[in-house]
């Protein structure tokens, strides 16, 4: 798999969620490397570790700017945060395990996160941010 | 020839540039030779919280012994206390002083209120220290033990909320008495194994206005600290109890006393809860945030804390095993001392890792684990507190 790269396909215009969401490519592509070098589960949780930190500060902040605007779509954006940052506490269990497939797992299930999270949902907030004149 | 030894000081260590003149410790051992290179400020701040000296004159190698430092310094410091003793002094004072808190004559008051400032100006220091020791009292009574590590939560929290000094003396002091409207209770049901009767369960739900009352008895008059005990039990969705308030109708100090309250009832083992991983209990508190409790001091206290607070034994990826002794950088990595080697041998000096480094980033979180030096280890990994804090 080839890694991402933080282009302005990926960005959404709002300067604060760009910064943040391109830590979380790097995480993307730190995690894509160690698939591909076929790296121990030493190296999935040290990245898990520093993704956990990442993503309670992420959403935190996104959801404040959220409540901020009055964001209509607040309460569904939040459950959708909260399903992603439990799946992401269950990886520090199932990567215990050191299996294989469960590496490829963690891989898919944060590369689902930048497409159906990031390039969607995401995109729907920016949207909003925008018209309210934010940058 | 003697040597005339000092304090090390701030202005000793420039980072990045070499010694001027070479650091002991207080046996008179060498640490650091002059000319070696201090690489971060990280290193400095942990060289500066030791108890070292520097020699104030450089001398070729001499044959001669040196003599203890102890002997040359004059003995001007305050009387200081390890981190564990000043957790068990603050204990047994909590203890006592719960046992006639009722008691209008007992001064129990006053006695809040100072243990309150206590923690304040340990914590300036020592917060890391305080946090891991009272981890680490495991052989406590469950009640006095928790009361101290809700406080001293308290005062980290409202620190990193911004709450000034003054402001967190009333927080401080409503953490340490949160649940002392099911004092006894709270002891019995430690143990517990059956479930709750309804006698105990409504007893429990009125504990936070019995506390208020107990308050109001012994003379408190503050209405940050009554109301902040009245509603830890709060929620911001309207969950909570005794009121069933909402949103901006709970205080902030109470949202604080609720995190800490919730956080250290969840790492202590009880008789029908097991011990919570502090992983586990950062994860419920971030999917409460918003919902039950505050999202953005949810979020601090996170920061604060880290997934891997000060106190816990952990195993890193290069295979030793440490002491996490505070929260480092940020919420993954904190500063950890290795007390056993990657071979499974116990260290006779605790040697400090930066978990930033992948080789040494942790992988596990472990049981405190024999070790022939523990107590001596434990007691040299935080700076020692001046014994009233």
């Amino acid at each position: 798999m080839s890694t991402f790269v933080f282009d302005d396909s990926l960005k959404l215009g709002i300067a604060e969620i760009d910064e943040q969401h391109g830590r979380f490519i790097g995480y993307i592509n730190d995690t894509l490397d160690a698939l591909n070098e076929g790296k121990d589960r030493e190296e999935f949780l040290y990245i898990l570790n520093r993704l956990l930190d990442y993503a309670m500060e992420h959403f935190t902040s996104e959801e404040a700017l959220m409540r901020q605007h009055d964001y209509p779509g607040y309460e569904v954006h939040k459950q959708l945060h909260n399903e992603t940052a439990s799946e992401l506490f269950d990886f520090d269990r199932r990567l215990l395990a050191d299996d294989p497939e469960e590496s490829r797992a963690f891989v898919a299930f944060l590369i689902g996160w930048l497409k159906n999270h990031i390039l969607e949902v995401d995109k729907e907030l920016a949207a909003f941010l925008k018209q309210k004149g934010i940058s | 020839m003697s040597r005339t030894y000092r304090r090390l000081t701030d202005a000793d260590v420039q980072v990045g540039k070499p010694l001027a003149l070479s650091v002991h410790d207080e046996s008179g051992t060498l640490l650091l030779k002059q000319g070696y290179i201090v690489a971060s400020e990280r290193q400095k701040d942990r060289l500066l919280n030791q108890k070292v000296y520097i020699s104030l004159v450089e001398e070729k190698a001499s044959t001669k012994p040196m003599r203890p430092i102890s002997e040359l310094l004059p003995e001007k410091e305050i009387p200081t206390l390890s981190v564990f003793d000043w957790v068990e002094n603050h204990y047994q004072l909590l203890q006592n002083l719960y046992l006639n808190f009722n008691d209008p004559e007992a001064g129990s008051y006053k006695k809040v209120l100072i243990l309150a400032e206590h923690i304040q100006r340990a914590s300036q220091k020592h917060s890391n220290g305080l946090l891991a020791a009272v981890q680490l009292a495991t052989d406590k009574a469950y009640s006095p033990i928790k009361a101290l590590h809700v406080g001293l939560l308290c005062e980290a929290l409202g620190s990193r909320a911004g709450l000034n000094a003054t402001q967190r003396i009333p927080l401080i002091a409503a953490g340490l008495t949160c649940d002392i409207g099911m004092w006894k209770l709270q002891e019995q049901l430690r143990t517990r194994e059956a479930a709750l009767t309804d006698e105990q369960f409504k007893y429990i739900r009125s504990h936070p206005q019995r506390g208020r009352q107990l308050l109001e008895h012994i003379g408190v008059l503050d209405a940050v600290w009554l109301q902040t005990v009245e509603q830890h039990h709060e929620r911001l969705n309207g969950s909570g109890y005794p009121a069933g308030l909402s949103g901006d109708n709970v205080i902030q100090t109470a949202r604080i006393v609720a995190i800490a309250d919730t956080y250290s009832a969840m790492i202590r083992s009880r008789g029908d809860r097991d011990q919570r991983m502090p992983k586990e209990a950062m994860r419920d508190l971030f999917l409460s945030r918003g919902e039950e409790i505050d999202a953005t001091l949810a979020q601090l206290f996170i920061k604060e804390m880290g997934l891997f607070p000060p106190g816990f034994t952990v195993r890193l990826n290069s295979g030793e095993i440490g002491i996490v002794t505070g929260t480092g950088n940020n919420a993954s990595s904190p500063d950890v001392d290795v007390i056993i080697d990657a071979k499974g041998e116990p260290l006779k000096r605790a040697i400090y890792r930066d978990t930033l480094e992948k080789s040494y980033a942790i992988a596990d979180i472990l049981a405190l684990p024999e070790h022939p030096f523990i107590e001596k280890l434990l007691a040299d990994m935080w700076p020692r507190v001046a014994r009233r804090g």
